[in-house]
């Protein structure tokens, strides 16, 4: 098995770096941004990839609670992060976890 | 244009104007390069930096107040705390560790439409407390998507001078100069240093946030993650589209190759015929000699052997810049990378992999493109296996001697040699991925760039960039070995056969036709280089390691062939020409392939049978028979491990499978 097969676990930062806003019990659970369709507004939750792809995600402007926009779905997947334009790999996008934006707007 | 902005701290100015140091740093797409090339013109020297494969320009610009600064071009990186090779030269040098000399100060260029996402860096370098200058390029495309960046209020809050520009029309440009000449003078500080700047070690999150309050006071709100530009969206929707983005790519390929083609063999060409007559020359006016012979073939041949694959690699590197420039290569990366990914390649590997059908050199360092080592290294490793233009003339003399008079069969066996290199090379991707190399390629993770107009200037000053790295480095090895080839080819000397003396005796006689003396002439010329072939060390050496190649079919004039083709592929033509009894002429005409055809070997037997012929090509089409290629490898990889490795798996492949061709083809009754 390659060093990129192995099923990493999520990685995230530690809890103290918890998110700015409230989080409720009503709180949704984090999906894939590849479940999502092209317009979906979402914030960053944490990652399930290997530590080169996401500190590189991170340098690119994924950090925690941070709202993106789905531009594209599918192969490649194509995200705003603020004003930059990230190409992702389907495999990328399975392993970024997001959920839906409830202050969109 | 400049912002007034705060200055660093207090030394008086100096009267002494030594070259200052500047490190010019900045996100990748910013415009970092164009800034470089408007700073310091086309003096730059390009090389790696020490201990490294990564690329480094230094250059130098003058400055208002009798300024010098030598700029250091380091790489575009996203921030300093990333663990990745050109991350750790750049904080090296940024604190003058190892073999590095600290800066006197720092510039960034940071990209107006991405203010956040630079900033972070900004705020990094802040804290390295050297002077800080900030080019804030692109202002014109931000204005044009609405974001309108007050310099003023920015320089505020970086404590440090902001230069607005657009360095692609090198607006601004001066600017950057007289800022600079201020922060190295080190003037007393206008006003008061900024407050708020994240500290020494502060984690992405915190610089992120600084980041976003930053541009809010700026530019007078935060980022817009909504703000999409439908332009951008329409072109990437074709771009990276699994149906119209491959025929989009196909056409973008098709393109660059023809003019690669078309273009460079015009130079190249030229540059063999330039070197011929300055060969031709050097022969006339130097007596007769061993020294004539090193100068007119060895140094002469070497340099012209060198200096042939300038036009290449130097119209490649200027088409992929202007591809690059525009944005449009991060898109093709994406196509390419769903058919590559199943090989264990990346998408990026595509260019280099197609330039490699042209030549492999171009293509082996255009893996600079790719960012992760070990994609780097699998996409070099596999990139001879594709059929270069050297491989051309073999294949056409052996498809010809293995389908006579059959050019359809001809053209087919062509078309699969190409075939089965493109598929040698994946299928050996597949085999390093989970052998040498562990693992998958890398999944992509890309930034998109704006699209935009590519840089004339830029593309020249890459062009010349890499050709002269391609001159300083590998050149001056590739004509090191073209010497000693041709050494080993050319000496010892051996005495003219009996029969070339005679023809010689008989030519010199009044008594008959000109054609008449002009046949018995080259009739004792080819007798004559036959037997200094044979006699030389290369032709010793064949004898030696006939016994290994004969289980594939060759004797003793094949394997003199094959072994001097390890130089180059092409010279595999001429030498079997010249074994045969012909000229030296490397250019494939019917009559050298039908002399060929009908040549024989020591025991009266066909020189080259059906099996012999397929056995051969099979041989060639796998077989790293490119010394040049060889010392790119170890130049791009920084080891001769790599180097090794590649010569040893490709000779190993090429003698397995055109063992097991001759061997079959004998085995269903094929001679």
């Amino acid at each position: 098995m390659g060093r990129r097969d192995v099923d990493l676990p999520m990685i995230e930062p530690p809890a103290t770096a918890a998110p700015a806003r409230a989080t409720t019990p009503a709180d949704p659970d984090p999906i894939p941004l590849s479940s999502l369709r092209a317009g979906s507004v979402v914030r960053f939750r944490g990652t399930a990839l290997d530590p080169e792809s996401c500190d590189l995600l991170r340098a690119l402007g994924l950090t925690r609670e941070c709202q993106l926009t789905l531009c594209k779905a599918g192969e490649p997947c194509i995200v705003q992060v603020r004003s930059t334009r990230i190409g992702l790999s389907g495999k990328v996008a399975d392993g970024i976890l997001v959920v839906p934006d409830t202050q969109e707007g | 244009m400049a912002v007034a902005a705060p200055q660093t701290t207090g030394a008086a100015s100096s009267t002494v104007r030594d070259a200052a140091r500047v490190a010019l740093i900045g996100n990748p797409n910013t415009g970092k390069t164009t800034l470089f090339n408007r700073l310091c013109g086309a003096r730059a020297k390009t090389s790696n930096f020490p201990g490294t494969t990564t690329a480094s320009r230094v250059g130098r610009a003058a400055l208002p107040g009798d300024w010098i600064a030598e700029i250091i071009d380091l790489p575009g990186l996203y921030e300093l705390g990333l663990d990745v090779p050109e991350t750790r030269i750049a904080r090296d040098v940024l604190s003058g560790a190892g073999l590095y000399r600290q800066p006197d100060a720092v510039l960034v260029v940071i990209d107006a439409c991405n203010l956040t996402r630079n900033l972070v860096l900004v705020g990094e370098l802040l804290a390295y407390d050297l002077p800080v200058v900030v080019a804030l390029n692109m202002i014109d495309l931000a204005q044009g998507r609405g974001l309108t960046i007050d310099g003023q209020k920015l320089s505020e809050r970086l404590g440090c001078p902001v230069v607005p520009m657009i360095a692609r029309r090198g607006d601004g440009v001066d600017e950057v100069r007289s800022a600079l000449a201020r922060s190295l003078g080190r003037t007393p500080p206008a006003q008061a240093p900024a407050v708020g700047i994240p500290g020494e070690g502060a984690s992405i999150e915190v610089l992120t946030n600084w980041a976003d309050d930053v541009m809010a006071y700026s530019a007078g709100r935060p980022s817009a993650p909504h703000a999409r530009d439908p332009f951008t969206e329409r072109l990437d929707g074709v771009f990276t589209h699994p149906a119209l983005g491959l025929v989009v790519f196909l056409l973008v390929m098709g393109g660059l190759f023809y003019t690669l083609f078309a273009l460079a063999t015009i130079p190249m060409d030229l540059i063999e015929a330039t070197f011929a007559r300055l060969g031709d020359f050097a022969a006339q006016v130097l007596p007769e000699g061993p020294v004539r012979d090193l100068v007119s073939q060895g140094i002469i041949g070497g340099v012209a052997g060198t200096v042939v694959f300038l036009p290449q690699i130097c119209l490649l590197f200027f088409l992929i810049s202007l591809l690059e420039d525009t944005g449009y290569l991060a898109r093709a990366a994406f196509v390419m990378d769903r058919v590559l990914r199943r090989f264990g390649l990346p998408g990026h590997a595509f260019v280099p992999l197609l330039t490699s059908s042209a030549c492999a050199l171009p293509g082996i360092m255009s893996t600079r493109l790719i960012p992760d080592r070990r994609d780097r290294l699998a996409t070099i490793l596999v990139a001879p296996l594709m059929s270069c233009s050297a491989r051309l003339p073999v294949y056409v003399l052996l498809t010809s001697l293995l389908f006579p008079r059959q050019p359809l069969y001809a053209a087919a066996c062509f078309a699969a040699c190409y075939l089965l290199g493109a598929l040698a090379a994946l299928g050996t991707a597949t085999l390093i991925g989970r052998t040498w190399l562990r693992g998958e390629a890398r999944p992509m993770v890309l930034e998109l760039p704006t699209y935009k107009w590519p840089s004339l200037r830029n593309a020249v000053f890459t062009a010349k960039d890499q050709g002269l790295a391609f001159l300083q480095t590998a050149g001056t090895v590739i004509m090191a070995i073209c010497i000693v080839m041709w050494w080993l080819s050319a000496y010892p000397q051996v005495p003219p056969p009996e029969r070339a003396v005679a023809l010689r005796a008989q030519a010199s006689s009044a008594t008959m036709s000109d054609a008449q003396r002009d046949v018995w002439l080259a009739e004792a010329e080819a007798l004559e280089v036959k037997a200094s072939q044979r006699g030389s060390f290369a032709g010793q050496l064949g004898r030696l390691a006939q016994p290994v190649f004969a289980p594939l079919g060759f004797d003793a004039q094949l394997t003199v062939g094959i072994l001097t083709s390890f130089l180059a592929r092409e010279v595999f033509v001429s030498t079997m020409s010249v074994l045969v009894g012909g000229s030296g002429d490397a250019e494939v005409d019917v009559g050298v392939i039908e002399r060929i055809r009908s040549a024989t070997r020591d025991d009266g037997t066909p020189l080259f049978t059906a099996a012999t012929s397929a056995s051969a090509l099979v041989f060639f089409v796998l077989a790293m028979q490119c010394l040049p290629t060889l010392t790119v490898t170890r130049r791009e990889t920084g080891s001769g491990r790599y180097a090794f490795l590649q010569f040893a798996y490709m000779s190993v492949l090429a003698y397995v499978a055109a063992l097991v061709v001759y061997q079959a083809l004998r085995a269903g009754g094929i001679q």
